[in-house]
């Protein structure tokens, strides 16, 4: 589903971001990216989304060359290929329930399905009763599964979870772990960047462990030792 | 529905945004009425240019011993000139009869007349064209005809002089008050660009969401202009209550100064052309304005 062939990125002036990394993902995967800050898993996450072109290298989805993809294609991949981060990144001056609503809008769904997809997805992650909360009012895990189903509504292909536990306490941290395994057990594929070991013993999926750009690691299930 | 979902995220804009929504109104309002106010001076210019032009009149005063055939028959040359309206003979001793009871009432100027115990008055054409410029033509044929002999003085070229000046100086009085039009559009442009920015800034946690999720550009960049026009077309709306407003207050002053001047009735008389050539102006400051600041600091 998701390719990288030997794919380099240099910022300028010239710090290597990443060098020469190779690795596939299979459609409904579970893949978590590990390693220190600055590793590069941040950067393979721009990647995917297309946020970054790659220095050299090149990289397909579902076959398609990422160098071949421009302006409204663009955004129709990042809408199949969705992100949550640390921050959360909510609208955090309106509802919960606008806070997915305007995406949709932008996207231009109707408005039966809008309204039937926010229930649907706030159901989903247990925030349905808090429909009409600003978003700055709710709690870290809340934000959180809020920006979660944002993601959702767009009925994505692929998750990327950039370091999504890295503000929340640990309750709430397995919250999102064991969110983010249900959604995965619905089909959709979630490439998971994260340096909390316990969310990734806990999880006990596929890690594939960055250093200093490079790939060190590639363990199936279960074998993810350190470095 | 994407359209009425555009505005009603314009509106949302309009709505949260209310100090940069103010100053927008403000500067919308200062630039429309600044323009009523030109288009006003400009109409009164031209007012007073034609109303000083009807008393601008035009005689030819005769020798003392000129004949009264040679002055009829250059009125009938006169008469058949083209472009004159009218051509009256004032003989010397109806002249006379005139000042006399002009001058009735003063007593230093009657008792002169009987010492002087003769008429010293000349008789006199007066000459009404329909058009001013038909006046220099006119001098310009006296200047040259065989009646050149007979004629004293034309009182046309002195009033002509006054006339000339006071159009010199009100077409500069137009010229800068074009200037100053010109720079009120400069003005606006920069005040609107750089609320547009703050308008971005204060809005840049919303455009990373959508830029996030993928929505498409014109979703982003379109409230920012709806925002703008809205609060525009409220300045242009103040604008135009406190013109009307302005001009009924002052209806009567206008007809004291000139009586033909009536600002009201040609503001009436010209409301579509006006008013959306001011709409036409702002929206088109307020698109350009909005889509420089959005090209420059809103690349999506």
């Amino acid at each position: 589903m998701l390719v990288f062939k030997i794919v380099s990125k240099i910022y300028q002036p010239d710090i290597k971001a990443l060098e020469k990394i190779s690795f596939e993902v299979k459609a409904g995967e579970f893949v978590i990216l590990v390693g220190r800050s600055g590793a590069g898993k941040s950067t393979i996450l721009k990647l995917i989304r297309k946020e970054e072109n790659p220095t050299e290298g090149h990289i397909f989805y579902k076959n398609l060359d990422y160098t071949k993809i421009r302006g409204n294609e663009i955004l129709k991949l990042r809408r199949k290929v969705v992100i949550v981060f640390q921050d959360f990144k909510l609208l955090n001056d309106r509802t919960v329930y606008d806070n997915i609503r305007l995406p949709l809008e932008a996207m231009r769904f109707n408005y039966r399905e809008i309204r039937k997809k926010i229930e649907e997805v706030l159901k989903s992650v247990d925030l349905w009763n808090h429909k009409d909360i600003l978003a700055k009012f709710l709690s870290g895990g809340e934000k959180q599964r809020l920006s979660i189903a944002r993601a959702l509504s767009t009925n994505p292909e692929i998750l990327l979870a950039d370091e999504p536990t890295g503000n929340l306490d640990p309750i709430s941290s397995f919250e999102i772990a064991e969110t983010l395994k249900n959604i995965n057990n619905q089909g959709v594929t979630i490439i998971l960047a994260t340096h909390h070991k316990d969310i990734v013993d806990y999880l006990n999926k596929r890690v594939i462990t960055i250093h200093q750009g490079r790939i060190v690691k590639d363990e199936n299930p279960g074998k993810y030792t350190l470095i | 529905m994407v359209l009425g979902r555009l505005i009603k995220e314009g509106w949302e804009l309009f709505k949260r945004k209310k100090i940069i929504t103010f100053v927008l109104i403000f500067i919308s309002f200062l630039m429309s009425f600044l323009i009523l106010v030109g288009l006003s001076v400009f109409y009164f210019s031209n007012e007073l240019v034609d109303f000083l032009k009807t008393k601008l009149d035009f005689s030819v005063y005769f020798k003392d011993n000129t004949s009264r055939e040679d002055i009829v028959k250059l009125k009938n040359i006169l008469e058949n000139f083209n472009g004159v309206e009218e051509v009256v003979l004032i003989s010397k001793e109806s002249a006379f009869e005139d000042f006399q009871r002009k001058y009735i009432a003063n007593p230093i100027i009657i008792k002169s007349l009987v010492e002087l115990n003769i008429n010293p008055l000349v008789d006199y054409l007066i000459i009404r064209a329909k058009q001013p410029e038909v006046y220099n033509e006119i001098a310009k044929y006296l200047e040259t005809s065989p009646y050149r002999a007979i004629i004293d003085f034309l009182t046309y070229s002195e009033n002509k002089n006054v006339i000339e000046r006071f159009i010199k100086v009100s077409n500069q009085f137009k010229f800068i008050i074009l200037i100053f039009l010109i720079l009120i559009f400069i003005f606006t442009f920069l005040i609107i660009l750089n609320l547009t920015l703050l308008t971005i800034y204060s809005q840049k946690d919303d455009i990373e969401v959508f830029r996030l999720i993928g929505a498409p550009n014109y979703f982003i960049r379109l409230p920012f202009v709806i925002f703008n026009l809205i609060s525009s077309f409220l300045g242009f709306l103040i604008a135009e209550f406190a013109f009307v407003f302005f001009l009924i207050r002052t209806r009567d002053f206008w007809k004291q100064l000139i009586t033909t001047l009536n600002p009201e009735l040609f503001f009436y008389h010209n409301f579509l052309t006006i008013n959306l050539s001011i709409l036409f102006f702002l929206f088109l400051i307020n698109i350009f304005a909005t889509m420089t600041a959005m090209s420059k600091y809103l690349k999506i």
